[in-house]
C-alpha cells in the first residue's frame, strides 16, 4: 500500500483562555486562516475597549515601538471607521450596536508570505431565550455582524 | 443510506481516548480537533507519537515514515513559520487533531504543543511567533491518503 503525503499547520491563539486554530492548508504556502463557525460559538472579547488590547497583544510588531500608546491609536482608528458607516442608511444602526455591546473574535487571518494581518470584531444579535433577530439589514434580519481589520506590513 | 453520528467510535490511543465526532453526514467524515493543550494528550517525542498515530491509523508501511514527516518542516519552512522548530526537537507533543473520511479514505492528525515566549528545548529556541503575531501553540497536519483503497488496512 502506497499513500499521498500532504502536510499543514496550525498555529493557536489563546483568548482568555479559550483557544482558535489558524489552520495552514499548505506548509510550504503557510495562510493560517480562522473563521468561527457561528456568532454563537465564537470566543467572546468583551467590549471594543478590551477587545482592541487582547487582539494587539497577539500583534505586537504591527503596532510599532510605542506598544501601549499606538493600541490606543489603533482602538481610535477602529472606532472612527466603525463610527464612519454609522451613516450609511441600513447598516448604520446596526453597525452602532457595536460600539456599546460584547464582541467576538469571527475571523482571523495570518499571511507571512503577503505579509498580510487581518482580524474580524463581531457581534451577535440572536436572542438566546427567543433564537430570532431584531437587527434589520434592509427588510432581511441578520443574526450578527463583523468588521473587518486588515494590516499590511509596509 | 446516511451515517448516525454513533457511528463515529470513540478511540483510544495508549490512555488517550478521542472521541470523533460526525462533522458532514454526506461526506461521513468522523473528527475531532483539541480544544485546549492539556498533559492527558502527550504522545512523546514527534517520531515516536507519529509512530503511534500511523499504527493506529493502519498507515504504518511503506512510505508513511516519520523521519520523512518530521523531514516536512524544512529549513526554508522554518523561515517563514519558525514554531515548528519544535518538531527537530524530542520534546513530548501532543495529539491535536484525529479525522477520517470514511467515504475517500483520507486520514488525517496533528501533533502540537502549546508555546510559551523565550522557550527553549535542549539550546534549541522555539520562536513564539509567526511573523508579527505572539502565538500560544503550533502543530503539524499530516494527511494520508491512500493510493489504492482496494488492499487498504484500517485498525480505527
Amino acid at each position: 500500500m502506497n499513500y499521498d503525503m500532504t502536510y499543514g499547520a496550525t498555529a493557536y491563539l489563546t483568548f482568555d483562555k479559550r483557544q482558535i486554530a489558524l489552520t495552514a492548508e499548505d506548509i510550504k504556502k503557510p495562510v493560517f486562516i480562522y473563521h468561527a463557525e457561528s456568532f454563537n460559538s465564537a470566543v467572546s472579547l468583551g467590549t471594543l475597549e478590551n477587545a482592541i488590547p487582547r487582539i494587539g497583544g497577539k500583534v505586537g510588531n504591527i503596532l510599532g515601538d510605542k506598544g501601549a500608546d499606538n493600541k490606543y491609536e489603533l482602538e481610535n482608528k477602529i472606532r472612527k471607521e466603525i463610527e464612519s458607516v454609522q451613516k450609511i442608511e441600513f447598516v448604520g444602526p446596526a453597525v452602532q450596536v457595536i460600539l456599546g455591546n460584547d464582541l467576538v473574535i469571527t475571523d482571523f487571518v495570518i499571511n507571512t508570505q503577503d505579509k498580510v494581518y487581518e482580524f474580524g470584531l463581531g457581534l451577535r444579535f440572536i436572542d438566546q431565550t427567543t433564537g430570532e433577530s431584531k437587527y434589520k439589514l434592509g427588510p432581511v434580519s441578520f443574526d450578527g455582524i463583523s468588521v473587518l481589520v486588515k494590516a499590511r506590513e509596509k | 443510506m446516511t451515517q448516525k453520528s454513533s457511528e463515529c467510535r470513540t478511540i483510544t490511543i495508549g490512555t488517550i481516548e478521542i472521541p470523533l465526532k460526525l462533522s458532514a453526514i454526506y461526506k461521513k467524515i468522523c473528527e475531532w480537533h483539541l480544544d485546549k493543550f492539556e498533559k492527558k494528550y502527550l504522545l512523546g517525542a514527534p517520531k515516536e507519537a507519529i509512530k503511534i498515530i500511523s499504527q493506529k491509523l493502519g498507515v504504518a508501511s511503506k512510505g508513511v515514515e516519520p523521519e520523512k514527516m518530521i523531514g516536512a518542516v524544512n529549513e526554508s519552512v522554518l523561515k517563514t513559520v519558525p514554531p515548528l522548530k519544535i518538531f527537530t526537537t524530542n520534546y513530548n507533543v501532543a495529539i491535536t487533531d484525529f479525522v477520517i473520511n470514511n467515504e475517500t479514505k483520507q486520514k488525517k492528525f496533528g501533533i502540537g504543543w502549546s508555546i510559551s515566549k523565550e522557550m527553549e528545548i535542549n539550546s534549541i529556541k522555539i520562536a513564539n511567533k509567526i511573523g508579527p503575531i505572539q502565538i500560544d501553540g503550533v502543530a503539524l497536519l499530516v494527511e494520508v491518503t491512500p493510493k489504492d483503497n482496494a488492499d487498504e488496512q484500517n485498525n480505527v
